[in-house]
């Protein structure tokens, strides 16, 4: 379940940031500082985006800033970052606004969490409504409904 | 049953993602497959029939000869694109 693996406290709004690895790092942080992933976690996504380009832009507005289990991850864990100046981490890939980042243990066991997820990058209308919450409660809120309606049908 | 598998770089992120958006396209255009997602260094010796994949992996999935035939998205998560590139092949393959 997603509310297994996302605090409501580690949902924060931000007005910017000056750079895409000042994005890494925010969205990161409350999972470093719950003891989710060790710091390790950050250095080895930014090694990846320097091979393989910026690989968790999933969609206009949408990250899931994620690394390998064994780049540092203790426990699975979600945090959200909504920064309301978007952000751009290459030239050619999308602006974004929601920062999701992920602690997966394995590839598959976070599989309840891809699906809500999935409900909401697929669909630009969520995406919108999540870029636009006033507060992070309401963006809580959205996932644990979302959640209900995915076990409902 | 046609087996697809949808690759990054580690395999649990944005394949997982990219799968999760394929099995939506494929279950509205009524055709039957097993998906997976998978790191790209795992990929080269995996069994498939068709693999899906980001732009930014097309250089180097050069480097592994594949057995199937592969597409590359620019936007992982994006149905239009994904249904635009799946129906060729699929046709190509004779899946519809």
């Amino acid at each position: 379940m997603i509310s297994d693996m996302l605090k409501p406290e580690n949902i924060h709004i931000t007005e910017r940031v000056s750079n895409w690895k000042e994005a890494i790092h925010l969205s990161l942080e409350p999972l470093i500082k719950g003891g989710f992933v060790t710091d390790n976690y950050e250095k080895a996504i930014l090694e990846s985006t320097a091979e393989y380009g910026p690989y968790y832009v999933l969609a206009e507005d949408f990250a899931l800033i994620h690394g390998r289990p064994t780049d540092g991850v203790i426990k699975k864990q979600l945090a959200i970052t909504l920064l309301r100046e978007p952000i751009q981490f290459s030239e050619d890939s999308f602006q974004v606004r929601v920062l999701i980042a992920l602690a997966a243990s394995d590839s598959n066991s976070h599989i309840d969490t891809m699906k809500v997820l999935s409900n909401i990058f697929m669909d630009e209308s969520k995406v919108s409504e999540m870029v636009h919450a006033k507060k992070p409660q309401q963006i809580y809120d959205m996932l644990i409904q979302m959640e209900n309606e995915i076990r409902e049908n | 049953m046609l087996k697809i598998l949808a690759v990054c770089g580690n395999g649990l992120g944005s394949s997982f993602a990219c799968q999760m958006t394929t099995e939506a396209v494929l279950r509205e255009m009524g055709v039957e497959a097993k998906m997976d997602h998978i790191d790209i260094s795992s990929a080269a010796g995996m069994d498939a029939d068709l693999i899906i994949s980001g732009k930014n992996f097309e250089k180097q999935f050069e480097r592994i000869s594949l057995k199937c035939p592969a597409i590359f998205l620019e936007r992982l998560v994006d149905k239009n694109e994904i249904r635009e590139k799946l129906t060729p092949v699929l046709k190509d393959m004779g899946v519809i």
